[in-house]
């Protein structure tokens, strides 16, 4: 076996001081993380990113977001589509996962134009995961 | 800080991310683990990472991906472990589309540093897994076959710990499945115990050998096995919830692959 020695290599002492890093930026955030985790409700929002006309329906794409420093799973949302304040269409979808300060792309099918109308869109439900 | 010049250093760092691939793909494309990765929670992360480090040092000092010689090239290459461990999964998560614009980066970073655990000691492990000089130094101590029998329990543990399998398991499981369970595991670390090459058949035909071997090898690795389990699933929040009873029924179930994963570690490793 070869017993000769030589410094360690200058790249590798770059990687191993990337990884220090990573690590250190690591315990930073989960400590900020632990420190505010919880303490703000869920706060869900919506955006409505298009209605596309699909057959005889139209699909009302929205992004849905997590502003919120919790994630939730198993999100129940709703979509109302009213028209002179009457109730006319309602739609729900369910998102497996969303975390905290994330976006989800969901679509719903409604059978009338939501042009004409308003939509309106809440959260019902969610699981803690 | 001294460096052996049998190998070039990149091939570690190449078979470095290759073992970081090897260990920690099954985790990587397992929907758990990216769930778990969002939501787990902060300390509990920060205290896997933390507990890894010295261990990581340990299965360094015996198994790493260079012929480290010091304390100091042992720390260097648990820290380039990460470094590969992180970046790899990085990659690996975004050409699978499991980080997309929609993940918050706050949730990339946590999913990355859980991911990275394994991805690192697969990075470490890697000269064994891939390279052709595998050795490991069993004779340097009984606290470093400690650290192969933790090691190994690891290896199973941290791909099954995450799967929502484990907890159906246990409770479709009776208590005399758990206890056949327990005997079985056992039996088959023993079996990995007797198997191993330093033991010399010919002291096989006493039982004190066998005894000797169960009470060094065996029952201790289980011992760890399960420890590593229930930490494992405490880490994953997988026993948030549960009673007392259901927690230990879910760790019987891990230690069985963590358990076997323990004794069959030379192997594995």
């Amino acid at each position: 076996m070869n017993n000769q020695k030589t410094a360690t290599p200058l790249w590798e002492k770059c990687v191993g001081t990337l990884g220090l890093l990573l690590l250190c930026t690591g315990f930073v955030y989960l400590t900020w993380a632990e420190m505010t985790a919880q303490k703000s409700p869920l706060h869900i929002i919506f955006n409505v990113e298009k209605i596309v006309p699909v057959d005889k329906q139209f699909a009302v794409i929205v992004e849905v977001g997590n502003t919120s420093l919790q994630s939730a799973a198993a999100l129940q949302v709703e979509a109302i589509l009213l028209q002179d304040g009457k109730e006319m269409e309602t739609n729900t979808a369910q998102i497996d996962y969303i975390p905290s300060n994330s976006t989800r792309t969901i679509g719903f099918f409604f059978e009338q134009d939501p042009g004409l109308g308003k939509l309106e869109f809440r959260a019902l439900a969610y699981q803690q995961p | 800080m001294a460096r052996s010049l049998n190998h070039p250093a990149w091939l570690g760092i190449s078979r470095a991310v290759g073992g970081a691939l090897i260990f920690s793909l099954p985790m990587m494309m397992t929907m758990e683990m990216w769930e778990i990765g969002f939501y787990v929670e902060p300390l509990r992360l920060m205290i896997l990472i933390l507990v890894s480090l010295p261990l990581w040092v340990g299965v360094s000092s015996i198994i790493g991906f260079e012929e480290t010689k010091t304390l100091g090239d042992d720390i260097l290459d648990v820290l380039v472990a990460y470094a590969i461990g992180f970046i790899t999964s990085a990659f690996v998560l975004l050409a699978l589309g499991i980080i997309t614009s929609e993940t918050g980066p706050g949730q990339i970073f946590s999913m990355l540093l859980l991911q990275s655990v394994p991805g690192s000691l697969g990075a470490l492990l890697a000269r064994s897994l891939i390279g052709s000089d595998s050795q490991l130094k069993f004779e340097q101590g009984y606290h470093q076959e400690l650290i192969i029998l933790i090691t190994g329990s690891l290896f199973l543990a941290f791909n099954l710990a995450p799967t929502e399998e484990i907890i159906l398991i246990s409770y479709k499981m009776h208590y005399w499945h758990m206890f056949i369970l327990f005997l079985f595991t056992l039996t088959i670390m023993q079996m990995f115990t007797l198997s191993n090459p330093d033991v010399p058949s010919g002291s096989l035909r006493q039982w004190r050998t066998h005894w000797q071997l169960f009470v060094r090898f065996t029952s201790t690795g289980y011992m760890l096995a399960f420890v590593v389990s229930l930490f494992m699933l405490w880490a994953l929040g997988r026993t948030d919830g549960e009673n007392l009873g259901n927690i230990i029924n879910t760790a019987l179930v891990l230690s069985f692959p963590a358990g076997i994963g323990a004794s069959a570690a030379r192997l594995i490793v």
